[in-house]
């Protein structure tokens, strides 16, 4: 009766700890970890729901050298064109977002468009691509056969079935996450993907802010693009995960949507400096 | 012994004529809109889809310092509004987006102070170390 109770009781305690990563694998280059089918928590009251089959997300989020090389690819197969220093695709558009040429990318230090190249720079290669607008991210999806994580999915990938306030846990300090004014190493900008891993960086140590799945920077760093419309007539898309540029840790919680503009929400071709996305690939 | 027990009641009683207010280390979850000095807003609880509290630990750095140092000491269901002095949050930085034409577009200028709307919708114990 007492083992039973024991097993019991560290099934109990199993189901509510993180579950390491299950599998990795690589598709274009890009690290992605298995999301098994199953239950998660949604939301601010961490609602009880279900995702019903098995999908691939990025274990980090897109960063500048695989943004430029896609970049460098895609204009090479006209899949996207340059006008007056910006990336445009031809969005085919949907029920609410008519279709027309949107801007990728606006070129910049970070990745700059000379002599008919795509140059990045190497000094932030590993960092994530930043003031990429939706479009952007959209055409980065089509163009390789991926698609942005709808918001169950994002939540599901950052905390999946536990009641975390964050992908680790309930607690927050500068060592697990890039946000405003947390003094790591690179102030004020991104930080490489994968930073929070429980590394030591000089002389600043970091927590290891994996997610269950094995994702990370699902907070802080770059805000995430989702697939999910505001609402299904608002044509503004929804963001996560929250950024290093003025956002604190409230922002930062799995639960909360970026609702940051001048009225409801930034256009979706407009770049901002803490804009970025990982991709999905699903299984069914 | 019988005095204590009266005592203790007593206490209790005069509790619940006391609204909690919050102190650091509360869970507080609350609706705010931040503008910039212009009128603009630039954050907020109000989505299309509806309104998403902010959830939040009290003066644990969750929030920039002045929108923390605010809600200290406010109770449930109360609002206020208050302006937030740059150097309490967001300095000489500003925030900006690019826009179409490639120029900064700022929504808060560099040295710009916020006006903070907040309104108080749960106080709790938080189960945080």
């Amino acid at each position: 009766m007492i083992v039973i109770f024991f097993l019991m009781a560290c099934s109990q305690h199993a189901e509510g700890l993180k579950i390491k990563a299950v599998k990795d694998t690589t598709i274009c280059n890009i690290p992605m970890v298995l999301v098994p089918a199953g239950p998660y928590k949604k939301g601010l009251t961490c609602e009880s729901d279900a995702i019903a089959y098995d999908f691939w997300i990025g274990k980090y989020e897109i960063t500048n050298r695989q943004f430029a090389e896609f970049l460098k690819a895609a204009l090479s197969k006209r899949f996207i064109y340059v006008k007056d220093s910006s990336a445009y695709y031809n969005y085919v558009g949907s029920n609410i977002v008519p279709a027309a040429a949107y801007r990728v990318r606006q070129f910049d230090n970070e990745i700059l468009f000379h002599n008919d190249t795509v140059y990045f720079d190497p000094g932030l290669a590993d960092h994530p691509a930043v003031n990429v607008t939706w479009f952007g991210a959209k055409a980065f999806c089509d163009f390789y056969g991926f698609d942005l994580p709808q918001e169950s999915e994002w939540e599901k990938a950052a905390r999946g079935n536990n009641n975390y306030w964050f992908p680790w846990g309930n607690n927050i300090d500068s060592t697990y996450a890039n946000y405003y004014n947390s003094g790591d190493p690179f102030e004020p900008g991104t930080t490489p993907v994968g930073f929070y891993s429980g590394q030591k960086f000089k002389d600043f140590q970091t927590s290891d802010a994996v997610s269950p799945y094995g994702c990370y920077d699902m907070a802080g760093n770059a805000w995430e693009w989702t697939s999910d419309y505001w609402t299904p007539t608002t044509p503004y898309n929804k963001g996560k995960g929250g950024g290093f540029a003025y956002h604190t840790p409230a922002f930062l919680q799995v639960y909360y949507v970026s609702a940051f503009g001048t009225s409801t929400a930034p256009p979706l071709d407009m770049c901002h400096l803490s804009d970025g996305f990982r991709v999905v690939r699903r299984m069914r | 012994m019988k005095n204590c027990i009266y005592i203790v009641l007593l206490m209790l009683l005069a509790s619940c004529g006391d609204e909690k207010r919050i102190a650091a280390g509360d869970e507080v979850h609350l609706f705010f809109t931040l503008k910039n000095s212009r009128g603009m807003r630039m954050d907020g609880s109000f989505q299309p889809s509806g309104k998403l509290p902010l959830r939040i630990i009290a003066g644990k750095h969750f929030l920039i310092e002045g929108f923390d140092e605010a809600i200290i000491g406010m109770r449930e269901k109360e609002k206020k509004i208050c302006r937030i002095a740059p150097d309490k949050a967001y300095g000489n930085n500003g925030v900006f987006f690019l826009d179409s034409a490639a120029s900064k577009e700022y929504v808060i200028l560099p040295n710009d102070s916020l006006e903070l709307e907040v309104e108080i919708i749960k106080i709790g114990h938080a189960d945080h170390d």
